[in-house]
């Protein structure tokens, strides 16, 4: 559409073009359709309320600051994660089950943590040799058997008695793996 | 909110964190066992396997574990057996023949399709056996053909007055009879 207020075609053409040439675009494309003013304010109005609508903000912009700011915390939060795990000393290999030999029945879960963890714990050692494996297990049931365990230091899951599933811990402690 | 929100899980993450590092210096420390470990020096053990396994076949095999502790009665055992061979893993643990190590022994049931079990077992009861006895049955899946390098190392063993007493440790590839079962 071509609005009143544009130039004709002919106002554009070079002024060395040849009268006849002049006079053959003149009258091939001299005089286009031309809107009448009504139309013409119709137009415009609506061009501008779309320009408006266009223009107009679609939400807050708060929803904008998380939309820019959920990355960068999620970053920023694996950041420290990865800062914290690699501070973090090594902890002991911990089993999540051991079979608990003569007893299947009690085979049980370990948890990291937990009372019957891997983690080092001298009660177990129960010879005092600085190992703790299958003889540790052997004297606490020897102990047992003669009724001179001592609810002391023998209490290792402190139940408030010294059984079998004191010597099944220490000996879940003797055939832990320990995994690379 | 929802930063917010995403706030609130990062410090709570962080305190969780935290609350472990202040954990007691000396749980952090090397475990008496590890910190007093003597090296034992495994045996190399190569059984054989049968000529014309293909490829890619899966079979199974059972290792008796043999411990000869002369004249003295057993009571404890304490051992470790691995194979770095590949297509090597164990699937189940038995136990053994005499009645003193007839249940199943304690292991970590994270050597079930591993390629390494430590095995442990007393009795304090005085039927105890003497002499060679197989206090254990390994049972292994093995994939493919070759002969299978075994590592074994005997950790600890003991009369039934709980003092260490010499003994030799053997593993044989189990000649399992047709009607023999295991005891899981």
């Amino acid at each position: 559409m071509r609005l009143d207020s544009e130039k004709s075609p002919s106002s554009d053409l070079p002024d060395n073009l040849p009268d006849d040439v002049v006079a053959s675009l003149k009258a091939r494309y001299g005089h286009g359709p031309v809107a009448s003013p009504a139309t013409n304010q119709a137009v415009l109005a609506d061009a501008a309320r779309h320009l408006k609508a266009a223009c107009r903000p679609r939400r807050t912009r708060s929803w904008q600051w998380v939309r820019a700011g959920l990355p960068l915390a999620t970053a920023a939060g694996f950041l420290l994660l990865l800062i914290r795990s690699t501070n973090d000393p090594p902890q002991p290999e911990v089993a999540e089950t051991v079979f608990l030999g003569n007893s299947p029945e009690l085979t049980r879960s370990l948890s990291r943590g937990g009372p019957v963890s891997s983690s080092g714990d001298r009660s177990r050692d129960i010879d005092r040799d600085g190992q703790i494996n299958i003889l540790d297990a052997f004297l606490l049931a020897r102990l047992v058997v003669a009724g001179d365990a001592d609810p002391g230091s023998g209490d290792l899951n402190q139940d408030g008695t010294v059984d079998q599933q004191d010597i099944d811990l220490v000996a879940a402690d003797a055939v832990l793996l320990t995994m690379n | 909110m929802a930063l917010i929100l995403l706030d609130a899980l990062l410090v709570a993450l962080a305190c969780a964190g935290a609350s472990d590092a202040d954990a007691p210096a000396d749980t952090l420390k090397k475990t008496p066992a590890e910190a007093s470990v003597v090296e034992i020096k495994p045996e190399v053990t190569e059984l054989a396997s049968p000529a014309g396994i293909a490829a890619d076949s899966v079979r199974f095999e059972a290792i008796d574990v043999f411990l000869d502790s002369g004249n003295q009665p057993l009571a404890a055992y304490q051992l470790e057996v691995r194979s770095d061979s590949s297509g090597f893993e164990i699937v189940g643990i038995e136990g053994g023949e005499h009645s003193a190590f007839r249940s199943p022994p304690y292991y970590d049931l994270r050597a079930m399709n591993n390629n390494r079990v430590i095995l442990a077992a007393f009795q304090t009861g005085d039927d105890l056996p003497s002499g060679r006895s197989r206090v254990a049955r390994i049972h292994v899946q093995l994939l493919g053909p070759g002969n299978r390098t075994y590592l074994t190392s005997l950790m600890a063993s003991a009369g039934s007055d709980g003092q260490k007493i010499p003994a030799r440790l053997e593993i044989l590839r189990s000649e399992l009879k047709k009607s023999s079962r295991p005891e899981w």
